[in-house]
């Protein structure tokens, strides 16, 4: 479990900023995580030092995470199975805890509460006090709004995060077949 | 209350069902049903078949019989037979048969043959939960393989590391242990020559320190440890076990001639290489042997105690020479 997010937050900080610069974020944040003898901080440490390095809030930091996992194939595909289209996604957000645990139980997701205010607006309200997942969730909406082809304003505020829906079909669709099942290129 | 269903609502609500008249003739099929491979069929047996061994071959008598027991029925596609179904079938108005189907364990291959979609399964189901952990879970499993991997290998690392030297990338004394243990096991358990053990030490090594200073010292034992290497074979094992001592096995080699000739080299080799350091006294190496022969069933401790009283009779001897013993130490005390 800490693997898996240790690696995501590795290949994310690499996809997005760049070998040189991560590289030596890498190895500062292990030398603090491994002098602090806490291994299991790895990859919230090394987010916290980026985006102070970066000088961008660490939520917008979490945010840029959220849409980049909502791009990676097998995520998306994953997600793409709890809605027809985006408005039903959002709507169906309830269902994503559960979900998130069937596959990985280590996973500790606050549950989330949808409410829709009139048809193009929605809010999604995330139980517990952590302000980390309101803006990796808003990331991932962000992504998922760009892959149903939806255009539409999403905004995370507090343990809040609203979503505006100004047209279902903006753009094109990525597509998502049930059965076709995505497999790595393997590296080696 | 009897329920009446239109043929609308019925497909709606069981979109993979099929009613037909008790002799197999098709009256109607759900939506999803008719987008399986034999979903135009007339009768019953164009597109279902029994699944069980040993079926009857009159699949109309197998569903009729069904009906009145509600038994489970176990089918598949005529088309596709990999692709098996689930039936339950209840009699309808005007004896008409209700039969209602669901994918087994073979959802995954039937929508990857029909092409199927969230919007072809009735909401209750709970096909698109089946796939969606069917995908997780190979998803999380090429994770963890690639772990897997990658721990092995930084594991091999870690073995290799805590058994080199850092210095001069031979083995450690700890790779040493190791190596002669692996080559005593051998010598038990297969009859051969028996191998060589050599302990070599450098003369008046300590002159280079004090003189040159550590670099220079440095430099001349990563010297020695190249000709170490040059001189054994890939089986062999050559390692340095502190200081300026160094130790080599030398496999099925129990040739008192050869091994001399083979410590002559080394001690030239480094006689050699040691007239590059200027204004030091020529240093070479001193040596010491033992055969494996001579120590049957004697533990390793005492072959390299042996090895190590030869190596000083060499440097007492006058150095830069080679000491053979031919026959072990008597035991002291």
């Amino acid at each position: 479990m800490q693997m898996l997010l240790d690696r995501a937050v590795d290949e994310f900080m690499r996809a997005t900023y760049g070998d040189m610069n991560w590289q030596e974020l890498d190895t500062l944040v292990s030398d603090g995580v491994i002098a602090a003898g806490a291994p299991g901080a790895y990859y919230s440490e090394a987010l916290k030092e980026a985006a102070r390095r970066l000088s961008k809030p660490e939520d917008e930091l979490f945010e840029d995470l959220g849409a980049w996992l909502a791009r990676q194939e097998p995520i998306r595909r994953l997600l793409r199975f709890s809605g027809v289209d985006f408005r039903d996604f959002v709507m169906r957000l309830e269902e994503l805890p559960g979900r998130a645990r069937m596959v990985l139980p280590d996973l500790d997701m606050p549950e989330l509460v949808v409410r829709q205010h009139d048809c193009s607006t929605l809010s999604v309200e995330v139980e517990g006090q952590q302000l980390r997942w309101p803006a990796l969730l808003a990331g991932v909406l962000r992504g998922m709004a760009d892959d149903y082809g939806a255009l539409s304003l999403i905004v995370a505020e507090g343990n809040e995060i609203s979503v505006h829906i100004s047209d279902e079909s903006f753009a094109q669709d990525r597509g998502f077949e049930l059965g076709e099942v995505y497999r790595p290129a393997r590296a080696s | 209350m009897d329920l009446c269903l239109t043929a609308c609502a019925r497909a709606a609500l069981l979109p993979m069902h099929l009613l037909m008249t008790p002799d197999g003739t098709v009256l109607d099929m759900g939506p999803t049903l008719r987008k399986l491979p034999g979903g135009d069929a007339a009768h019953v047996s164009g597109i279902l078949a029994d699944n069980r061994p040993g079926a009857d071959a009159d699949l109309p008598r197998t569903i009729r019989a069904a009906a009145g027991t509600g038994q489970r029925l176990f089918l598949r596609l005529v088309e596709s037979p990999r692709v098996t179904l689930r039936g339950h079938v209840v009699v309808a108005a005007d004896g008409a048969l209700l039969l209602n189907l669901g994918f087994g364990i073979s959802l995954v291959e039937a929508v990857r043959h029909a092409g199927l979609t969230d919007r072809d399964f009735a909401p209750p189901e709970l096909a698109m939960e089946l796939l969606f952990l069917h995908e997780a879970n190979r998803g999380v499993l090429d994770e963890l393989s690639r772990f897997n991997k990658k721990l092995a290998a930084a594991r091999e690392v870690a073995e290799l590391q805590a058994h080199t030297d850092p210095l001069t990338g031979l083995t450690n004394r700890r790779g040493l242990e190791l190596a002669l243990a692996t080559a005593l096991r051998q010598v038990r358990d297969r009859k051969g020559p028996g191998f060589a053990l050599a302990h070599l030490d450098l003369d008046h090594f300590k002159e280079v320190n004090d003189h040159l200073g550590h670099a220079a010292g440095d430099r001349l034992l990563c010297d020695v440890a190249g000709i170490l290497r040059e001189a054994v074979r890939s089986h062999d094992t050559a390692a340095r076990i502190g200081g300026d001592e160094f130790v080599l096995i030398l496999r099925d080699l129990n040739d008192v001639g050869a091994l001399e000739r083979l410590a002559r080299r080394i001690i030239d080799r480094i006689g050699q290489r040691v007239s590059a350091y200027p204004g030091v006294t020529p240093v070479s190496a001193s040596i010491g042997i033992v055969l494996s022969g001579n120590y049957s069933g004697q533990p390793a401790e005492r072959i390299l105690h042996d090895a190590d009283v030869a190596l000083y009779r060499s440097k007492n001897g006058g150095r830069g020479r080679t000491t053979i013993l031919s026959e072990p130490l008597p035991d002291e005390g």
